[in-house]
């Protein structure tokens, strides 16, 4: 097939990475390579982009170390969502490290300085991922299933191998968390599951191992919390908490309102839900009612998956497995923070809703706040990816000489401002990027939904 | 010509700053990437994105070390950052200091940690030094070679083209230098570099 001969060309690569540098240098060595390539300065800006176009990437290259997010973070939570094969690189190239990567299921560990011949050959890692998934649905017999797959790919060109492995990968993704939560998390097992979710051509080790990830990303996540809890962040949380407390209670009525409106007003939105839901939690560990629960509705339209169904699910199974958290102002606020992290932009899907069943409710807000916000947001990450690409887009060289009078100028003084200007506009604009980041990430460290994104 | 006793000290330049160790095979790494994309403005831009960069790493370190206490994960992890980028164009000896300082880091000493900043930022500077003049000469390399000796060898040519195109002179020669620039651009890069 026709695929199969033009494949390497064209790969759709997503890089992650702080430094801007080694953004322009990826950029430059990919499209050497012929592959289209985004670069992203931030790892929850990533995430955006890759949840907003869906299907539109292959692969993502990602740095381990990055300010606003760990890179592992990073490439669980690409792993669980969007499925896609993700290399990791690092200067250090300690095997702690690599072996950290592969555990948290990276496809490839590059050590920078990253050659020409290695970028090259990542395309191996999205071939091997598809005949994966290829091999995983020749598997079924069934014509019902042939039935869904045909139905639901009508129309679709020949990327239409990518997009039948997704809409079916998450399907089954459904269907398994479903089973799970039928079972009870505790007597939970493969064959169990697999019975349960009578999916053909599903074989017990698949669940296996999917059971296996979903655990160690459940327990993880606990055992973060925990520490997160022991840990000294709390104090600071909590003095910080008890100030925002008297300022956003009053306008708490007026916040649902404004939540389109702006982003700060989103992340205080959440803060007054935790202190709100403390008070509350004391007496009940029901949730809330919210009043957005019709956003959350729309939200969901535009969404293709249908995954309402699964959350309330999920709440139930997780709350009986995770500890009886004691609901003091530090946790659930330090929690919400983790989530903050953690689910940024949390979409709807389950794995960023995990491991935070009493903040269930707040789950849903921040979700409902950041949802309308996207929107607006894209066209200022995309401004920034292609001001980044911008120089490669120019006619091979910063002198344009169209129009220079070679009368009386001294040409070499002209063509030094302008190329100055350039760069250092693309430069400057790079470093406001990251000046403005990194000083909300210094100031705001319990708050790391207060990030560049108010200066996008 | 001029130009090519620019390129000369232009290659003298380079070929010191391999010896002394202050930068290593990604910087050719970077030179080939450029020459063989045919964008010239590529080292440049990198070089400088990386000076820029490593500037205000080297401040907020500073800053971070001027605080009465040190959070030396903090410094840590900005060290880390700038081995990072140094390890991008190939700052070979300001990544060895790099890795030096973070064993100051381990150590959590405050003194140690100040010193290792102070010869960071010299073998930064030096190396930003180095990299300005590089920067400098080259664009003068384009502009040298449009000295007369260029124009008269092609007047005749030009001539003889006005007259069968009807074009007017000035025009022609515009378009000329134009393509003739663009030629001689890459050809000094490739050379020079």
């Amino acid at each position: 097939m026709d695929a199969a001969t033009a494949f390497p060309y064209g790969l759709r690569v997503l890089v992650v990475d702080d430094d801007p540098t080694w953004l322009k240098i990826l950029e430059k060595m990919l499209r050497k390579c012929s592959y289209e390539v985004t670069t992203c300065g931030l790892a929850r800006v990533a995430l955006d982009i890759l949840r907003e176009r869906k299907n539109k990437f292959d692969i993502v290259i990602s740095d381990v170390n990055m300010p606003d997010m760990d890179g592992f973070k990073l490439l669980e939570h690409i792993g669980l969502e969007m499925d896609l094969p993700v290399i990791m690189m690092s200067i250090d190239g300690e095997t702690s490290r690599v072996m950290k990567g592969v555990q948290h299921g990276a496809c490839d560990y590059l050590l920078k300085p990253v050659r020409m011949k290695e970028l090259r050959n990542i395309w191996q890692h999205v071939y091997r991922k598809k005949m994966h998934e290829v091999k995983e649905i020749e598997g079924h017999d069934s014509c019902d299933d042939l039935q869904i797959l045909r139905n639901g790919f009508e129309g679709l060109d020949d990327k239409s191998l990518f997009m039948r492995s997704d809409s079916d990968t998450m399907r089954k993704r459904k269907d398994f968390v479903n089973a799970v939560n039928q079972i009870g998390f505790d007597k939970v097992g493969p064959k169990k599951i697999l019975d349960l979710m009578n999916v053909p051509g599903l074989t017990r080790e698949n669940v296996a191992s999917h059971l296996q990830k979903y655990r160690l990303y459940l327990s993880r996540l606990q055992k973060q919390n925990e520490e997160r809890i022991l840990g000294a962040a709390r104090q600071d949380f909590s003095h910080k908490g008890t100030s925002e407390n008297l300022n956003l209670r009053s306008s708490f009525q007026e916040q649902p309102s404004n939540i389109p409106n702006g982003y700060p007003h989103a992340s205080q939105n959440i803060q007054t839900q935790a202190n709100m839901q403390d008070s509350q939690l004391e007496d009940t560990k029901s949730t809330v009612p919210l009043p957005l629960p019709d956003k959350k509705e729309v939200y969901m339209e535009g969404d293709g998956r249908d995954f309402s169904d699964v959350k309330p699910s999920l709440m139930d199974c997780i709350k009986s497995t995770s500890l009886a958290l004691t609901c003091t102002v530090d946790s659930i606020s330090v929690q919400l923070s983790d989530s903050g992290t953690t689910s940024a932009d949390g979409d709807l899907k389950f794995s960023s809703v995990d491991g935070l069943s009493s903040i269930k409710n707040c789950c849903f807000d921040q979700i409902n706040s950041q949802g309308p916000l996207r929107p607006s947001q894209e066209p200022s990450i995309i401004g920034c990816t292609e001001l980044a690409s911008l120089p490669d887009d120019q006619p091979g060289y910063p002198y344009p000489l169209q129009g220079v009078s070679f009368d009386n100028i001294p040409l070499s003084s002209f063509d030094f401002s302008h190329y100055n200007d350039a760069t250092m506009i693309l430069s400057g604009l790079q470093n406001n990027w990251y000046d403005d980041d990194l000083e909300f990430s210094s100031e705001t460290m319990d708050y790391p939904l207060i990030d560049g994104r108010l200066f996008a | 010509m001029a130009a090519a006793a620019l390129r000369e000290q232009l290659n003298a330049l380079l070929s010191s700053m391999f010896s002394q160790g202050l930068v290593d095979e990604q910087f050719q790494q970077l030179q080939m990437l450029q020459d063989e994309g045919g964008t010239p403005g590529f080292v440049a831009e990198v070089v400088t994105l990386f000076c820029d960069d490593a500037e205000r790493i080297i401040a907020e370190i500073a800053t971070l070390l001027e605080q009465p206490i040190v959070n030396f994960d903090k410094v840590d992890a900005y060290v880390h950052q700038l081995k990072g980028s140094s390890a991008s164009v190939g700052a070979q000896k300001v990544k060895f200091t790099c890795m030096q300082f973070r064993q100051l880091c381990q150590e959590k000493s405050r003194d140690g940690c100040l010193m290792a900043l102070a010869v960071v930022r010299n073998d930064f500077y030096d190396l930003r030094n180095k990299f300005q003049t590089m920067l400098q000469v080259v664009p003068y390399l384009f502009f040298l070679v449009f000295d007369l000796q260029i124009i008269t060898t092609y007047k005749v040519m030009i001539d003889n083209v006005c007259v069968s195109c009807n074009l007017k002179i000035t025009t022609l020669v515009f378009l000329l230098l134009k393509f003739i620039t663009r030629y001689i651009m890459a050809r000094s890069y490739a050379g020079s570099f």
